[in-house]
């Protein structure tokens, strides 16, 4: 068995299809060409899994997780430093948060009063008030974000997740987006697979009933399905065969037989009804706001994923608050809601993995595509802010109830730590055991990474 | 500090060199070298001393520098190691090891260990720890990785340069049999982390764990454990962590825990009452025990919060 795999597929009769439908043969071969197999990180993992909460519009640091006691201090006042252009570039007055900080836990993190619940939880955060954005524009912060790149087009992080470790479970896909309903700006792309092979792409899975459609076999004859996937794969294994190599066509066989055994999977890890009824208030699914009952199912939902092996999880945020997290006016009202939406699912996510022992395993990051601004947009809006804003992490083998690196005294800009999304995602793979400068893609003549060239580990923030 | 070496020492070092390379005795770090160094140094550069900031009880800490400042191993190179070199002088020398009046290696187990550094100061372990994880395994125990990979589990090194195994077994799920047991057996004492979350059947018949020599992570929320197997779990030296979450277990089965070196152990939903958990928390401050959530901490957040204006919209 120590033929390539090149020669392996065209000395292959029978084509590559045949071969993944049996099972086994692809396990024994090295480098595994199943592309989902679970891979050897490069050293011992802390965190097997990731459940990313995407807080889409930009969450305001100053409002957050970012105390600015000075902009009590000076609200109204016309700001005393340099105010850079911003989008709307319509900027008033200084404006302090109208929502109190509290201290929590032994640590003594300070949370805002948007976020009781999981202030409760703070000494499980590692809080980062020094993250920057590539761009102040929705769409390509937030390719930044999940790409390390300011252009549409490049894999996401969780494809390279996916593609650098494989799944643990046989019957899901690597890489599952549970989407709220509020599609990001810049679209769904920003889940993309990109230039890596498509089985690495998020699978969305929405909030609905079923959460995933097409799952249900439509065949009237028990066995009668498997037969038509047989035939299918043994052409499309003939074609592969003689073209040797098509990526695209393994990844199509691949998928074709993954979404065969999500037919059975799917309905059953997407059907919260097994759940203690103790289990569903913890996370809010009887909550009076609608958003929160949504949002509990997700983080649930996301849990059970990972329960099951599923690698990379991304929540995206729901419709409904208004507006995404993206308060250009009426900031109370808008971050009220959205804030409400997540605040309890998310801490009842933390408690219920902590619980479980998962907590130590799964790496949970909290991060919009941008902060906003400490002066007014207008009034009573904060318009978007790049140049310094706050992220959390928790689990993973991420060390709890801490703060690192600050922005000025008005929460303005980064004095200390600057870091970018290169550093947040090669930290990212560094917890799940990937060298992040070794995790590459042959592509437009060069080896890429989702860390491009930069990418700083960061010791501090593991335990 | 300067290195100082008697000539009579070097004539005998180059004698014995010649003597050891004629008869092709290469000598290997796990077999011949850590024995050695356990004997006669790690009692002051190990894992409860690190004197000076060395460590001699790893193949690891010989070959990097540490927290010290220096690598203590140079490969290939006996004359330029610095263990080497403080094992050559003269006990009247403040810097010598070990120091006056300890036990120290002899003439013959000195040249031993610059034979060893001659060659390449190799480890079999971490040579092999290098190979495809096929390669390290004699055929038996193949066999049996094989086997658990085509019922659906995962069997896999931890890390690239390492020969413990990552072995996830949750996909056999209810088609977990005792031939499956049979073959995780054979591997047992290659894996570093197990995870039979999930399954019963053939679990609940294993009493005896000892086989799983390495283990470091074990999950088994949602699976039925024989009443025995506590004992002899808690029993194993390197393990840290222990799920027991939604497993059946009676307070009498958790006071053979009292002995533990766990780090972090879940026995959350798994009949364990809140009195027990609280006697063990207790018992081991340096054991992170998680238990059940408690619902109430919600409920009094949102209670909090409803009279608090900044907290929610009226």
């Amino acid at each position: 068995m120590n033929f390539s795999r090149r020669e392996f597929l065209q000395k292959s009769a029978m084509g590559f299809g045949t071969l993944a439908l049996s099972g086994v043969m692809e396990q024994e071969l090295r480098g595994s060409p199943m592309p989902l197999y679970p891979k050897v990180p490069h050293f011992a993992p802390r965190a097997r899994h990731v459940i990313f909460l995407y807080m889409d519009g930009g969450v305001s640091q100053v409002d957050s997780f970012d105390p600015k006691p000075q902009l009590d201090k000076e609200n109204g006042e016309a700001p005393k430093f340099t105010v850079d252009a911003t989008v709307f570039n319509n900027n008033g007055n200084l404006l302090k948060s109208p929502w109190d900080f509290k201290r929590y836990g032994e640590s003594g993190l300070p949370v805002s009063d948007l976020f009781p619940h999981i202030g409760s939880c703070a000494d499980d955060l590692c809080v980062v008030r020094s993250m920057t954005a590539f761009s102040p524009n929705h769409p390509n912060a937030n390719y930044a974000l999940h790409s390390g790149h300011v252009l549409s087009g490049r894999p996401s992080m969780g494809a390279w997740v996916s593609y650098g470790l494989g799944t643990l479970s046989q019957d899901l896909p690597s890489y599952v987006v549970i989407h709220g309903g509020q599609v990001p700006s810049g679209g769904m792309q920003c889940f993309g697979n990109g230039f890596l092979p498509a089985n690495h792409g998020g699978s969305v899975f929405l909030t609905d009933d079923p959460a995933l459609n097409n799952t249900t076999p439509q065949e009237s004859i028990a066995g009668m399905q498997r037969r038509k996937l047989e035939f299918l794969h043994e052409m499309d294994g003939e074609l592969e065969a003689r073209l040797a190599h098509a990526e695209a066509i393994e990844s199509a066989i691949q998928n074709y037989e993954l979404a065969f055994r999500m037919q059975m999977e799917v309905p059953e890890v997407t059907d919260l009804s097994g759940e203690s009824e103790a289990t569903k208030q913890l996370y809010g699914i009887d909550a009076p706001y609608e958003n929160t009952r949504t949002y509990a199912a997700q983080c649930l939902m996301a849990r059970r994923l990972v329960e099951r092996g599923v690698r990379f999880v991304e929540l995206t945020i729901n419709p409904g608050n208004g507006d995404r997290w993206d308060q250009h006016s009426n900031l109370i009202d808008g971050h009220q809601k959205n804030a409400m939406a997540v605040d309890q699912p998310i801490a009842g996510l933390i408690k219920d993995l902590k619980s479980r022992g998962l907590l130590d395993s799964t790496l949970l990051v909290f991060s919009g595509e941008f902060g906003r601004t400490p002066f007014a947009q207008g009034t009573n809006g904060r318009d978007h802010n790049p140049q310094g804003f706050s992220m959390w992490m928790a689990g993973g083998g991420i060390k709890g109830g801490m703060t690192y690196g600050a922005t000025d005294e008005y929460g303005y800009r980064v004095i200390e730590n600057k870091l970018t999304v290169h550093d947040l995602h090669a930290n990212m793979l560094h917890l799940m055991g990937i060298d992040h400068t070794r995790l590459t893609y042959r592509y437009g003549g060069r080896d890429v990474r989702l860390t491009d060239v930069h990418g700083e580990i960061i010791p501090e923030w593991f335990v | 500090m300067t290195p100082v070496r008697t000539g009579f020492v070097l004539i005998a070092l180059h004698g014995g060199l010649s003597a050891f390379a004629s008869e092709e005795i290469i000598y290997d770090y796990d077999e011949h070298i850590a024995p050695l160094l356990e004997r006669y140094c790690v009692d002051c550069h190990g894992p409860e001393k690190q004197k000076s900031r060395f460590r001699l009880d790893t193949f690891n800490y010989l070959m990097t520098p540490g927290s010290s400042d220096e690598v203590p191993i140079v490969a290939y190179a006996p004359m330029e190691s610095p263990l080497l070199e403080y094992l050559l002088m003269p006990k009247s020398d403040e810097y010598a090891m070990p120091p006056e009046g300890e036990p120290s290696p002899t003439a013959m187990e000195i040249l031993q260990i610059s034979q060893w550094i001659y060659h390449g100061a190799k480890s079999s372990e971490v040579e092999r720890g290098k190979l495809p994880l096929d390669d390290q395994l004699d055929d038996t125990v193949l066999e049996a990785v094989q086997s658990l990979r085509a019922r659906g589990g995962i069997v896999q090194k931890l890390e690239q340069q390492s020969t413990g195994l990552f072995v996830d077994l949750r996909g056999l799920g209810a088609d977990y049999s005792a031939a499956d047991q049979l073959n995780l057996e054979l591997i047992a004492p290659l894996v570093v982390e197990l995870n039979l979350s999930g399954l019963s059947g053939p679990i609940a018949d294993q009493s005896d764990w000892s086989q799983f020599s390495r283990l470091q992570i074990l999950g088994l929320n949602h699976s039925q454990l024989h009443p025995a197997a506590l004992s002899s779990i808690a029993s194993l030296p390197d393990l840290s962590r222990l799920g027991l979450f939604d497993t059946p277990l009676a307070d009498q089965d958790l006071s053979i825990l009292s002995q533990t070196n766990l780090h972090s152990l879940f026995v959350g939903s798994s009949g364990i009452s809140p009195e027990q958990v609280q006697h063990l928390i207790e018992l081991l401050p340096q054991t992170r025990i998680e238990s059940d959530w408690d619902l109430s901490d919600a409920e009094r957040i949102i209670e909090e919060a409803k009279s608090n204006s900044t907290t929610f919209r009226p």
